[in-house]
């Protein structure tokens, strides 16, 4: 019962990016007991073949059957995606917050940390791990989260920056508050909502270049279905087979803009300022939200 | 060097020169604004106003009195998408509601001028000053580089900044916080604007800052015989600079007159509310000269 | 144990600010140069003076927000030379402030409850019902209805805030309350609220006030004592009656007659003293009496040395050669 209320609190673009993730969880679940077809299986039916019943999403160059592994493709995406934003998020978070807060040596030492990390161009840093590890998806993955962290670190720096001047903040150290309560109690609440829309950025753009790895060959070894594995595979046949390209595309898109869709829902949704329904509802406001801001930007007298 | 250290401040009858029987610069009809907001009252509520040429005129009111509001819908500064306005805005018999942005906006450039609270938020950070000053003059004035420098530095005069030269060279932040409030209100003057609209210009400036700056609004106004619309919330600021007092309150315009009458004598209660409960300064006697430097006899 | 006369001393305050590495101007600021003063318990005392006084930093180094590059502060005769030092916990419970922003000072994703119940679970003070019963009262002194209590900053009025903000402050029982500019983002009717609440605040005890504000008239009403600052340095202080009757210093005369009177006629007539020039650059002040550059009587000496405070009377305090050679004469 306690379900329904909070799901009837949801705003609209929670409730539909929750639908699209379930639609796309639900179809990676089922797509096993569906199709007969093992996702390395090869020689499966005519290659280059359209979409048919028993290949819904058709067949690639290797005779492999699509569906099997799009939908496969999509909980590896997801997998990945989820791996490195929750560990960039775990150590960019605490470090970003403390470094912000406390300034002067610490900040000085991580930034410089994180300067050395950010500046080895990305494919280059993944390189190295290859050449040490040898090429995988873990490699992969942990080349993002190598990556990721300090992205996370710098952005939730400086929104926690804005944060520690504010005169609540003052008030709560007047009062002889710890580090950790003023971190915690003060800052973090006031830049979840950014770091909301963070995490699914960082989502988002982390299964796009974990293709971009893939297509170097440094990422996930052949047959391992990543949508952008099997993006960067099929693109030779888009003009052909436009099918092989299209469909992953578009899974690929439909999970990242129901992630971003998400984030901003639950960044709204957080806000104790909620703002009071908007004039007109339509899908096209779900999209492009109208700024209802005042003239000048100021108070309006 | 000259140290004109003490001033006696303009008489009464200098200030208040407004020709009567002129017909109306602005005529404010029955004006209605109302934000799309769920279950929020009108900004505006059949607003009547009517400003004579030359004359200055002081909005008062707190915060959601709609004398912002006011100001905005003279200069059209108000996005239709946003509110919805009913009623007229003459503006030398021309109803403002009823032509295109584009002639609002040239309306604005050159008829009305407006000034924003926030100085510093006004002016661009990366531009210089001077380049803020003759660009509108420029695209929109039609001027040559050269003329427009020249014009430049005449407003950078006539708000009396000196060094105008090597101001125009400056950028904002290298400037006071009066400084750049003369240098906005100069960007506002710049082509000859027959109203002057200042929404809270002072308020965010130093009490010995704002006094110059009303000073020169004053000097200003008489000069090029404007018509200001001064709104503020501040009584002790709108009695110096004012003909003429409105007093507003949620969205309504409450009490209006001769600014001496209505501040010595209120007729409604909520002006004299708001008389009762202004700090006033004690224990001064402004009346009696004050000692001069110079003249101090502990 | 009988508590002094005096609530709070500031000794030789000084706070100074380097330049930052990497900006074009180097150098140190002197925000507050060497200031000195007293607030008698159970007074209000006023701190006047325009941007770049000083005045906000004084309360921030007072409080500990700031760290002091000199000086020290005297609570009820407990002597805090470690102006900063975290340990300084017994400060809480007796120095508190009162910040100028209503919507800043208030964490916007806390409930109100909360907020004025979070010095008490700082300071560990009694438990969760105590705490409860604490704030329920505190609600009573600064006249806010309980039902407030479950909502959030934003759903409040500027007044309100400032009542939660006053409320947060007055917690832990101080006996000495800071508050900057604490009435300058609220409209006139609202100010007047507030400012009643305050007195009514502090005629129950020994509550003492010190405030900052650029408003004169404001502490021309509500304060016994004003200090006033140009550059991080006294200037004049004294009782509000004797300076504001008789300012000697010509910034005083200045400031006095810059305040804007909502009476026409006054306006009209009155005599302004008029400064001349631009406020000095921080970083680079004149030498000897800072105010000198825009004074019409300076002097030879002015420049060379720096005045100090010295008694017109006994509760008027004038920093001003010119001033002090005349009455010695």
């Amino acid at each position: 019962m306690k379900f329904l209320t909070l799901w009837r609190g949801l705003n609209t673009r929670i409730r539909v990016s929750i639908y699209m993730l379930f639609f796309l969880a639900a179809l990676s679940a089922i797509a096993p007991f569906i199709t007969p077809f093992h996702s390395d299986q090869m020689g499966t039916g005519q290659t280059l073949l359209g979409p048919t019943w028993q290949h819904p999403f058709g067949i690639d160059s290797m005779g492999r059957d699509q569906f099997s592994r799009v939908t496969e493709g999509i909980r590896l995406s997801a997998f990945i995606g989820f791996t490195v934003m929750s560990t960039s998020l775990l150590v960019g978070i605490p470090v970003g917050i403390l470094s912000a807060y406390k300034g002067a040596f610490l900040d000085s030492l991580f930034s410089r940390v994180l300067d050395l990390l950010f500046a080895f161009p990305n494919l280059l840093l993944a390189l190295v791990f290859v050449t040490i590890l040898g090429s995988g998806s873990w490699t992969a993955l942990l080349a993002l989260v190598i990556i990721y962290i300090p992205i996370a670190s710098r952005f939730v720096r400086s929104a926690a920056l804005a944060e520690k001047d504010r005169d609540y903040v003052s008030a709560a150290k007047v009062n002889g508050a710890s580090t950790f309560r003023i971190c915690a109690r003060h800052i973090l609440p006031n830049i979840a909502p950014s770091l909301l829309v963070l995490g699914t950025n960082i989502f988002a753009f982390a299964i796009l270049a974990e293709a971009a790895l893939s297509y170097l060959g440094v990422g996930a070894k052949p047959p391992t279905p990543s949508l952008g594995k099997i993006l960067t595979e099929n693109q030779g046949f888009i003009t052909t087979s436009s099918h092989l390209v299209i469909i992953p595309a578009v899974t690929l898109s439909f999970l990242v803009l129901s992630l971003n869709l998400l984030g901003d829902g639950l960044r709204d949704y957080l806000d104790p300022k909620k703002s009071s329904s908007q004039h007109k509802k339509s899908w096209i406001r779900l999209l492009f939200p109208r700024q209802s801001a005042p003239v000048n930007g100021g108070q309006l007298q | 060097m000259d140290k004109t250290f003490v001033s006696k401040a303009v008489s009464a009858s200098e200030w208040r020169s407004t020709p009567v029987n002129s017909p109306s610069l602005v005529s404010i009809r029955n004006l209605s604004v109302d934000f799309w907001r769920v279950a929020a009252p009108p900004a505006l509520n059949n607003v009547f106003l009517d400003v004579l040429p030359g004359e200055a005129v002081g909005l008062v009111g707190e915060s959601g009195s709609g004398k912002s509001t006011l100001g905005f819908a003279i200069a059209g500064l108000l996005d239709s998408n946003d509110v919805q306005l009913s009623g007229e805005i003459l503006f030398k018999g021309q109803n403002l509601l009823t032509i295109s942005q584009d002639d609002y906006r040239k309306i604005r450039g050159s008829k009305i001028g407006y000034i924003f609270q926030d100085a510093s938020s006004s002016l661009n950070p990366l531009l210089k000053i001077g380049k803020q000053l003759t660009h509108p003059l420029m695209a929109n004035g039609g001027m040559s580089k050269a003329d427009a420098i020249l014009r430049a530095k005449e407003l950078l005069d006539m708000v009396e900044i000196s060094q105008s030269q090597r101001r125009l060279n400056q950028y904002p932040h290298e400037i006071s916080g009066g400084m750049k409030q003369r240098v906005v209100i100069a960007a506002a003057l710049s082509r000859d604007p027959l109203l002057l609209i200042a929404d809270e210009p002072t308020t965010a400036l130093d009490v010995t800052v704002q006094a110059q700056i009303i000073d020169l609004l004053l000097r200003l106004k008489n000069s090029l015989s404007m018509s200001l619309i001064f709104i503020s919330h501040d009584l002790g600021v709108v009695a110096r600079v004012a003909d003429r007092i409105v007093v507003m309150k949620d969205g309504n315009i409450i009490e209006t007159g001769g600014v001496e009458q209505v501040l010595a004598n209120p007729r409604e209660s909520y002006t004299q509310l708001l008389l009762a409960n202004i700090p006033k300064l004690r224990h001064v006697d402004e009346s009696q000269s004050l000692r001069f430097w110079g003249n101090n006899e502990p | 144990m009988s508590l002094s006369q005096i609530a709070l001393s500031v000794d030789s305050l000084s706070v100074n600010f380097r330049s930052r590495v990497f900006s074009k101007v180097k150098g140190v600021v002197h925000a507050v140069d060497d200031v000195s003063f007293e607030v008698v318990r159970g007074t209000t005392t006023a701190i006047v003076g325009e941007t770049g006084s000083g005045k906000s930093t004084i309360l921030r180094a007072i409080i500990g927000l700031v760290e002091a590059s000199g000086g020290s502060i005297t609570l009820n005769d407990l002597n805090f030379s470690e102006l900063n030092s975290r340990d300084a916990t017994e400060l809480r419970h007796h120095i508190q402030m009162v910040f100028q922003d209503p919507i800043g000072s208030l964490n916007p994703r806390m409930r109100i409850s909360d907020i004025i119940a979070e010095p008490l679970v700082i300071t560990k003070t009694g438990n969760k019902t105590d705490r409860e019963r604490m704030v329920k009262d505190i609600l009573t002194q600064v006249d806010l209805k309980p039902e407030l209590l479950s909502r959030y900053p934003h759903q409040l009025s500027g007044g309100q805030r400032q009542r939660v903000a006053i409320a947060r402050a007055l917690i832990v029982q101080p006996e000495v309350l800071l508050l900057d500019e604490p009435l300058s983002a609220l409209d006139v009717l609202v100010q007047a609220q507030v400012v009643r609440l305050l007195a009514d605040i502090q005629k129950g005890g020994n509550l003492s006030y010190l405030f900052v504000t650029h408003d004169l008239a404001l502490a021309s009403e509500i304060a016994d004592n004003v200090v006033v600052l140009y550059l991080g340095r006294i200037v004049e202080a004294g009782s509000v009656k004797e300076v504001f009757e008789n300012p000697a210093h010509p910034y005083t005369q200045a400031l006095l007659s810059a305040v804007p009177t909502a009476d026409p006629k006054i306006e009209a007539t009155r005599q302004r003293v008029i400064l001349i020039g631009d406020p000095p650059n921080p970083f680079d002040p004149p030498s000897g009496c800072s105010f000198r550059t825009r004074c019409p009587a300076a002097e030879e000496k002015c420049s060379i040395e720096r005045p100090q405070l010295f008694d017109i009377i006994s509760d008027h305090h004038v920093a001003c050669h010119v001033l002090q050679d005349k009455i010695s004469d």
